[in-house]
């Protein structure tokens, strides 16, 4: 009896040692902190775990999480430059599934890398609220290197184009059309330079006899959504450092009901097809010629690698996206940047890595070439050997003379600091709008009330 | 000797041994130890989490039981709930039905052909869940998936299987494939244990296969069915991997929210609210505890669950 | 034996011949059902990405191009060869949560079984409820109490949760209950053995077949796990199989910086769902007799 007490007791004594410590993780959070805590310890990262192999012994790292593809032998090229520091790279998911890796180590405190690729879609959630995981780089001195960057970028790395940096750009998606010059020509139908000339050419398609479509209006296509509202003029997300608890919320403009009327319409008539995008399904019904175009992200190219000879016929061409009218904007959907993480253990150092690990024309070539990623950096985008660059995939056209001038005349938008969640309710009123036929207006007019439910749920002011 | 049994059994009721005491938690520590650290400490500590909010904002407050009473009024989750449930009462009896029927043919048949498809049905349970998800996945794909140029054969379109309409059938059948051959095996290997002679004297009696199947060897393995079923409720309540794996190909049509413990994750992981996500999970074990009682009281003559 | 008797006896085999026609339609109606998808995996595999896509012969028949070996050959050298690696993570992962987890359960469903003990009745239905609670939802707060004594992304943060087998400590009781008659163990403690020594030699070779079936359980338990390791592993290299390649699947999904490795995702798929099935197919045998001891009422 006694003795199955002292164990009973001993059990409840473990039980409340576990539940003191976890539960003093729990609300440690709660602490009013206006900028992301800053450390200093170069030994840290002595025993981090790395991806790539480290050759230098008894040199600083840094750890950094990214999903670039050919990661490995930037890594490689930096360390081999470095003496005084060592790049410890994990991939440790790709978009969606690295940012849950960090939200799992920020809950835990713990286990996150000192340098993070994130794309300028949710920076502001690392730095907003009470909680903030993503560094400052301004007091490193990051606000010298804006003029090494376009304009746009800049602009979302700095949440407005302030004084402080939350992020190095890294790459970016100008917005462009892909083409099949192959089918156009068979057709003869001209190639659309304006988004009422698109409805035109896909209808014409279909009447001469085009098994497919002109091209796929994407429901869940998270950013590319906000860019083609954006391309009209359209602001759906208001969002900047100068003020951090105010979030402007606007899907009910002219702007936006006249993009979504007009791809209700396509849908609707037959023109265009509503896939949901980056399925195996979708990539294969780009490249199989299902679609005449895709209007996309540059960078989109780069995702075709390995799959683009499944039709040998097609003969691929860039052009710039279709506008609405003469005073359309250049967009730009996607690409990402390094930021250092309030758990970098050296941060200064951190931030170094940040600020240099693409600062080097060796680096910067196998990101362009072998990455595929679009250069942010306007010295390679004024360069004559990038303009000149040809690219198999289109033929050896060169691209970059359409692509560079949307790059450099792109001036960036905003996102919401709780992106993810206004992704996840914009994909549910634009499937309805496109596929189901919903009533635009209304549509619009709910999503806007959801979000803005949200944001003051979660203390922001909504802008009126 | 028997008298003497019950006598000895009579003493040991009343008295507990030291003994016996100290062997029986000897044998049982190490799973208490597991037990409380992997079950009892994280789910004492995903209630306390769940009695607190966490808004952008102004952080984390206490906030005792309200998540709770947002939860049973939040739509998202009530209808979470209720699309799980729809999915118990479709998939449990498919999946135990069809698994009944497989076991009594094969068991009735004994040749070479059974034994080799018994092998078969069992096949998709050696394959991870995650696995056969994804190559369900691309089965189901219109443009790579081979239904297009079969129903083609017959100069049908192929049912749209991740459709709105399509979803649900199609993610009850990965399940049901999945599973189903498991389910088989063990009525199988129940029916294997009951002795043939029980049979005999039907079969004597003039009673058809078919009759002697329902009559005599569906009631005897009733105990191994109420196992199954419990097994088989408790996994589609808890539904989570096939339809988060087949969300990879339609976004659109299967929402981040489609199941409560999806709901749960989503919130943790993207929306970054992990008090209310550990309410969510924390009702969602509640209620699969609640169904998973009475069901076992109504069925607790056969289930030999109870102590 | 009358004209009767003998005409139903007819009836009844005639009735048996054509009830065996059916049954053997409806085996061979659902064997299709299970092999396809599988057939299709076998096929797949043989495929390089354009042949997943758009190769000849369509999607259940072999592409012109077949890539099998080259797909292994790429699979041996992609990230420097990883996959390999998730597959002995798996296999270690499954193995080592195996047999901790079946020894476990053995002793405590011998402990619920054959000793009387303070708190035994609560205790155990403590087990029966833990066997309905949603694991997933035990997920989230596991990894943070694991993160609090630093063993997140370690072996451990896999291998530790996975011991834990309500289920199987509950067959093991059952089997126990039904197959170790008190007589005997009294008679082994009569002849002067202590309990360690009457349950290694006397119980356990009695519990072998319950102990194979709860060690099978354990080891696709394991080696299905996912949502765990996907949440506590950030190291790539301590991935499991499932977790890495459904990794694979979202970079190829990824649209920004994604690259197509679909055709590494078959054939890693089928080589890695290989080991299982053949030992399931062996081992079946040794196995279903302890479940069914579970589930036919002692």
């Amino acid at each position: 009896m006694k003795k199955s007490m002292r164990i009973a007791s001993t059990c409840i004594a473990c039980l409340s040692i576990l539940l003191v410590s976890a539960c003093g993780g729990a609300d440690s959070g709660s602490k009013e902190a206006n900028e992301a805590p800053i450390h200093s310890d170069a030994k840290a990262n002595n025993n981090a775990k790395c991806q790539n192999t480290i050759k230098k012994q008894g040199v600083e790292k840094v750890t950094v999480w990214a999903w670039y593809p050919a990661m490995e032998k930037m890594v490689d090229t930096f360390n081999d430059r470095h003496d005084d520091v060592q790049v410890c790279w994990t991939r440790a998911g790709s978009g969606q599934t690295q940012y849950q890796k960090i939200a799992t180590a920020v809950k835990a405190k713990s286990g996150l890398a000192d340098v993070v690729q994130v794309e300028y879609d949710v920076i502001s959630q690392y730095v907003s609220g009470v909680e903030k995981h993503i560094v400052n780089l301004n007091q490193f001195g990051a606000d010298r290197l804006s003029n090494k960057f376009t304009k746009g970028v800049w602009n979302s790395v700095s949440l407005g184009g302030g004084k402080s940096v939350y992020a190095i750009p890294v790459d970016q998606g100008p917005y462009i059309m892909m083409y099949r010059k192959d089918i156009f020509d068979k057709y003869g139908v001209k190639v659309p330079t304006t988004w009422q000339e698109y409805e035109q050419a896909g209808k014409e398609l279909r009447q001469k006899g085009f098994q497919g479509h002109i091209g796929n209006y994407e429901p869940s296509g998270n950013g590319s959504n906000v860019t083609l509202i954006a391309q009209n003029k359209g602001k759906v997300y208001e969002y900047s450092a100068a003020q951090p608890d105010k979030v402007g919320v606007n899907f009910t403009s002219q702007e936006s009901k006249a993009v979504m009327e007009y791809w209700q319409r396509l849908a609707k008539e037959g023109t265009v097809t509503t896939d949901d995008a980056y399925t195996a399904e979708w990539y294969k019904k780009i490249v199989d010629g299902s679609w005449a175009t895709a209007v996309c992200a540059s960078w989109l190219v780069g995702s075709l690698r390995g799959i683009s000879g499944a039709d040998t016929s097609a003969n691929w061409k860039v052009a710039p996206a279709p506008t609405w009218d003469s005073s359309t904007p250049s967009v730009n959907f996607g690409g990402s940047s390094l930021a250092v993480t309030d758990q970098a253990k050296d941060t200064k150092m951190a931030a170094k890595v940040a600020m240099e690990f693409f600062d080097n024309p060796d680096i910067q070539q196998i990101a362009v070439t072998e990455s595929g990623l679009f250069p942010t950096w306007t010295a390679i985008l004024h360069s004559d050997a990038f303009k000149n660059m040809t690219d198999p995939f289109y033929g050896d056209q060169k691209i970059n003379n359409v692509i560079a001038p949307v790059a450099m005349a792109y001036k960036g938008y905003d996102f919401l600091p709780f992106q993810p969640y206004a992704y996840d309710e914009q994909t549910k009123v634009f499937t309805d709008i496109v596929r189901n036929g919903a009533d635009v207006s209304g549509s619009l007019q709910s999503l806007n009330t959801t979000l803005s439910n949200y944001a003051t749920q979660q203390g922001f002011t909504v802008k009126q | 000797m028997p008298s003497v049994n019950v006598h000895h059994i009579a003493m040991r009721s009343r008295t507990v041994s030291r003994k016996e005491n100290a062997w029986g938690w000897f044998f049982t520590a190490p799973f208490a130890v597991i037990f409380l650290l992997f079950l009892v400490v994280p789910l004492t500590y995903a209630f306390y989490v769940s009695l607190f909010s966490y808004t952008q904002l102004r952080g984390t407050v206490f906030s005792g039981l309200s998540n709770y009473s947002r939860a049973f009024t939040d739509p998202i989750f009530i209808r979470g709930m209720g699309r799980v449930i729809v999915y118990a009462v479709v998939m449990v009896p498919v999946q135990l039905i069809l698994a009944l029927v497989l076991a009594l043919v094969i068991d009735s048949i004994k040749n070479r052909f059974s034994s080799f498809s018994r092998l078969a049905f069992f096949l998709p349970y050696a394959i991870p869940v995650v696995i056969g998800a994804l190559m369900w996945g691309f089965l189901y794909s219109q443009q790579m998936g081979p239904f297009t140029s079969i129903f083609g054969i017959f100069g049908m379109k192929a049912p749209a299987f991740l459709s709105p309409d399509g979803i649900f059938g199609s993610l009850v059948n990965v399940v049901t494939w999945q599973w189903t051959g498991y389910y088989m095996v063990i009525l199988y290997s129940a029916l294997q244990s009951v002795p043939q002679e029980i049979y005999e004297s039907a079969r004597l009696d003039g009673a058809s296969e078919l009759q002697i199947a329902l009559k005599i060897k569906t009631p005897i393995i009733a105990s191994s069915l109420v196992m199954v079923t419990v097994f088989s409720l408790i996994g589609t309540l808890q539904f989570y991997t096939e339809p988060m794996i087949l969300r990879n190909n339609v976004p659109s049509v299967i929402a981040p929210e489609y199941t409560p413990n999806m709901y749960a994750q989503a919130l943790a992981f993207n929306y970054n609210q992990l008090n209310y996500s550990a309410t969510i999970s924390f009702a969602l074990g509640l209620l699969v505890v609640l169904f998973s009682v009475v069901f076992m009281r109504l069925t607790r003559h056969q289930s030999g669950l109870e102590d | 034996m009358n004209e009767q008797t003998v005409n139903r006896r007819a009836d009844a085999g005639h009735q048996i011949r054509s009830t065996h026609k059916l049954a053997s339609l409806l085996l061979f109606i659902c064997c299709v059902y299970f092999l396809f998808p599988v057939w299709w995996l076998l096929v797949a595999a043989t495929k390089t990405n354009a042949g997943l896509f758009a190769g000849a012969h369509g999607p259940i028949w072999f592409d012109n191009n077949f890539a099998l070996w080259s797909n292994i050959k790429q699979l041996t050298t992609y990230e420097g060869g990883i996959y390999w690696r998730w597959l002995l993570n798996s296999f270690l992962y499954a193995i080592g949560g195996g047999i901790g987890a079946t020894t476990i359960s053995v002793m405590a469903g011998y402990g619920f079984a054959k000793f009387r003990f303070h708190g035994r009745k609560l205790y155990f239905n403590t087990v029966l409820g833990a066997l309905m609670i949603p694991t997933t939802a035990l997920v989230i707060p596991t990894f943070i109490l694991m993160s609090q004594f630093g063993i997140t992304d370690t072996i451990w943060a896999v291998l530790l949760p996975s011991l834990l087998s309500p289920f199987g400590t509950y067959l093991m009781r059952i089997y126990c209950m039904g197959s170790l008659p008190d007589e005997m163990m009294e008679a082994a403690r009569v002849d002067g053995a202590g309990e360690l020594r009457t349950f290694v030699q006397v119980s356990l070779p009695i519990m072998t077949p319950a102990i194979t079936t709860v060690f099978l359980l354990s080891v696709v338990g394991c080696w299905n796990n996912f949502f765990l390791p996907s949440v506590v592993l950030s190291d790539t290299k301590l991935f499991p199989i499932t977790v890495g390649l459904t990794q694979w699947q979202v970079k190829s999904n990824a649209g920004a910086g994604s690259e197509q490795v679909w055709n590494l995702i078959t054939s890693g798929a089928l080589l890695s769902v290989i080991p299982l099935v053949l030992a399931f197919l062996f081992l079946q045998r040794y196995w279903v007799g302890g479940l069914t001891a579970g589930s036919v009422k002692a």
